[in-house]
C-alpha cells in the first residue's frame, strides 16, 4: 500500500519533530490549547493537570497556564493518514516506524500500546483508562515524572512563550523531549569568547 | 572657526538665532531653538552656556560648510550632515536630565546617523520602566547544557561588537563537586554537556546595590526604577572604573569603534539599549531592555533550548521568578558582598 510507504518515509521525519526544540520559532504565532475544553476537563488552565491521575493535585494557586498545541508541528500527523487499522498488539517501533529511536521504552522495558491506545494511534492510553491526544502528552509524562511535572507546572522547567508579561503560555513535553529517547543531546556549542577573563583566568 | 573670545556673549546669540531664523540649515535638527525665538526673545530669556556654545559651534559649522572643524575637505553632503549630526550631539546632556523633547530630538539625530553610518533604517526607543515591575532572573545549573545558544542570540539581539567578538553572557564549565569560577573555564569548544561537568552561565546580575553605580564619576550609569542598571554611552568618559569595580565581569569597554555587519543588525533598539555604542564606552547585560520593558522575555531566555533561564516580574506573586525563589534551592554569587544581585542560581 502506498500510504504505508509514505508513512515509512515520514517516521524520521516524525522523529525529528519530536526532537525539535522550538529554537528559532520566530513566527510569534501561538496555537493555544482551546481544544482542551472539548475534552471534558473544563478550561485549559490548570483543570487538566489536576485531573492528571497521578499527581492528583493542582498547581501552585495563581499558575493557571495554557499549553502550546502540539500536534501542528508534528510531520506525519494524523496517524490515520497510515494507520487505517487498529496497530497490532505487541508491534515494535523498529519493525512499524524505523526511525523512533526507542530509548526510553527500552530502558523501562514498557511497549508502543503502554503509551498509545491500539485502537486510534492519535491518542495516548493514560493509567486510568482514559485517552489523551498528543498535545496532552503531559498528561501521560506526569503519570511517573512528579516533580518535573511540580516544577513544569510552576515555570522552573520547560519554556513560556511569548513574553513574560500577560498570558502564560508554556510548551509541552514533547516539544523539546522526544518521547522515545528524551535526553537532550551533546552538541557543538556556539563559538566562545575570544577576550580573556582577565580577573581569574590570568592567574593560572 | 573664529575665537570666541572676541565675541562678547550677545554676539553669539544674536549670530546663532540669525542663522537659525535664516534657515541656514539642511537637515531638520530640532534641538536648537525654535523659529519663534528670535534673537530678541533669546536676549530677554535665560539662555545656559551649553546651549550658547552650541548654537555658536554649530553655527560656526553649517557657515563655513563644516569643512575645517568637523568634516574633511572635500565631504560629500552626507558626510558634513553627519558631522553636524555628531557635533550637537556632543553637546546633548545626560539621558536623565533630558526632557522629553530633547530626548525626541536625540533620537532623530541617533536615528539619522545610524542610517548614514550603515545604510538601515533603525528605531530607537525610551521606553521608559513599567510601575511595579522589578526584573528578577533565575538559572537552572541543574539544566544548562553550556550550548551557547544564549550568547549567539545575545550578540545578534543586543548589536554586539563583531569585531572583537564581544560576549555579555559567559557560560563556565564546572567540573562536578563544586562551583569555583577559578578552576573553571568559559572557552571550552567540545561536545557539550561534557561527562562530569555542570555548565554556570554570569552576565550582569543588575544588583540591587550595584558598586559600578557607585564607583562612576560622572553620573553615566544609573540604576533604572524596575532595576536595571543602565549606561547613558554619550555620558561615560570610558574611564573604566565601573569595570574594576564590578565583581562578577559583567561589563564590556569597546576598545575600538564596534562594527555590525549591516545585514546583521537588530533595527528594533533602545537608548539605553542596542543601540550603536561609540568608541571607547563601556556596556553591559541590560536584561534586553529593549525587550524585557515591551513584556517580551530577553533574547537569551527565549533563545534556551533547555529552559534554564527563567524571568520576570519580582513584584508579581504569580510569576515564574516568584515560584522558582519560593520552590526551589537558590543562591547567588559572593552574596556576602552585599551587592545583592537579582540573579539568582537554582538546582532542579
Amino acid at each position: 500500500m502506498s500510504a504505508r510507504r509514505a508513512c515509512r518515509r515520514l517516521a524520521g521525519a516524525l522523529a525529528l519533530a519530536l526532537a525539535a526544540c522550538g529554537r528559532g520559532e520566530g513566527d510569534g504565532s501561538v496555537q493555544l490549547s482551546a481544544s482542551f475544553g472539548q475534552s471534558g476537563h473544563g478550561p485549559p488552565e490548570l483543570a487538566l493537570l489536576a485531573s492528571a491521575p497521578v499527581t492528583g493535585r493542582s498547581g501552585p494557586e495563581g499558575h493557571a497556564f495554557d499549553v502550546r498545541l502540539r500536534t501542528p508541528r508534528v510531520t506525519s500527523y494524523p496517524c490515520a493518514s497510515c494507520h487505517e487499522r487498529p496497530v497490532t498488539a505487541g508491534s515494535r517501533a523498529d519493525a512499524e516506524h524505523a526511525d523512533v529511536r526507542s530509548v526510553h521504552p527500552s530502558e523501562v522495558a514498557e511497549r508502543c500500546e503502554t503509551c498509545h491506545a491500539p485502537a486510534d494511534p492519535a491518542r495516548l492510553t493514560l493509567q486510568t483508562g482514559e485517552t489523551a491526544s498528543l498535545d496532552e502528552a503531559y498528561r501521560l509524562c506526569a503519570q511517573c515524572h512528579f516533580s518535573q511535572t511540580d516544577a513544569w507546572a510552576g515555570g522552573a522547567h520547560g519554556k513560556r512563550l511569548v513574553g513574560w508579561q500577560g498570558r502564560r503560555v508554556v510548551m509541552s513535553c514533547t516539544e523539546c523531549h522526544d518521547p522515545h529517547a528524551p535526553v537532550l543531546s551533546q552538541q557543538i556549542p556556539f563559538r566562545g569568547p575570544t577576550i580573556p577573563r582577565a580577573t581569574l583566568e590570568d592567574r593560572r | 572657526m573664529s575665537a570666541p573670545r572676541e565675541l562678547t556673549f550677545e554676539d553669539v546669540l544674536r549670530y546663532a538665532g540669525a542663522v537659525e531664523a535664516g534657515g541656514g540649515r539642511s537637515h531638520e535638527a530640532p534641538c536648537s531653538a525654535s523659529p519663534a525665538e528670535t534673537p530678541s526673545t533669546l536676549f530677554d530669556k535665560p539662555v545656559d552656556r551649553r546651549r550658547a556654545l552650541r548654537m555658536l559651534f554649530g553655527a560656526a559649522a553649517v557657515g563655513t560648510q563644516a569643512a575645517s572643524a568637523c568634516a574633511p575637505l572635500g565631504a560629500t553632503d552626507e558626510e558634513a550632515e553627519a558631522a553636524i549630526l555628531r557635533w550637537e550631539e556632543y553637546f546633548k546632556g545626560n539621558f536623565r536630565l533630558m526632557s522629553d523633547a530633547e530626548k525626541a530630538e536625540t533620537i532623530v539625530r541617533l536615528e539619522r546617523l545610524a542610517k548614514l553610518r550603515s545604510g538601515r533604517d533603525v528605531t530607537i526607543k525610551a521606553t521608559p520602566p513599567q510601575p511595579d515591575v522589578m526584573f528578577g532572573y533565575a538559572f537552572n545549573i541543574s539544566k544548562c547544557k553550556g550550548y551557547r545558544s544564549c550568547v549567539e542570540a545575545c550578540i545578534d539581539e543586543n548589536n554586539l561588537d563583531r569585531g572583537t567578538n564581544m560576549q555579555y553572557i559567559r557560560i563556565f564549565e564546572m567540573e562536578d563537586g563544586e562551583i569555583d569560577f577559578h578552576e573553571a573555564s568559559a572557552a571550552f569548544q567540545h561536545e557539550v554537556p561534557a561527562e562530569g561537568h555542570f555548565y554556570v552561565g554570569t552576565q550582569c546580575f543588575q544588583c540591587a546595590n550595584p558598586p559600578c553605580v557607585e564607583v562612576c564619576p560622572v553620573g553615566a550609569t544609573w540604576q533604572e526604577p524596575d532595576g536595571i542598571t543602565v549606561i547613558d554611552y554619550e555620558w561615560c568618559i570610558g574611564c573604566r572604573y565601573c569595570m574594576a569595580a564590578c565583581p562578577y565581569w559583567a561589563r564590556r569597554f569597546n576598545w575600538s569603534e564596534p562594527t555590525v555587519p549591516p545585514a546583521e543588525i537588530n533595527p528594533t533598539q533602545h537608548y539605553l539599549g542596542n543601540r550603536a555604542k561609540p568608541k571607547g564606552v563601556v556596556e553591559k547585560c541590560t536584561f534586553c531592555i529593549q525587550r524585557s520593558r515591551e513584556g517580551r522575555l530577553p533574547a537569551c531566555v527565549e533563545a534556551c533550548p533547555t529552559g534554564a533561564r527563567v524571568f520576570g516580574n519580582l513584584l508579581d506573586p504569580a510569576s515564574e521568578i516568584r515560584w522558582v525563589l519560593e520552590n526551589k534551592r537558590v543562591f547567588r554569587i559572593k552574596e556576602d558582598l552585599g551587592t545583592e544581585p537579582r540573579f539568582w542560581y537554582f538546582t532542579d
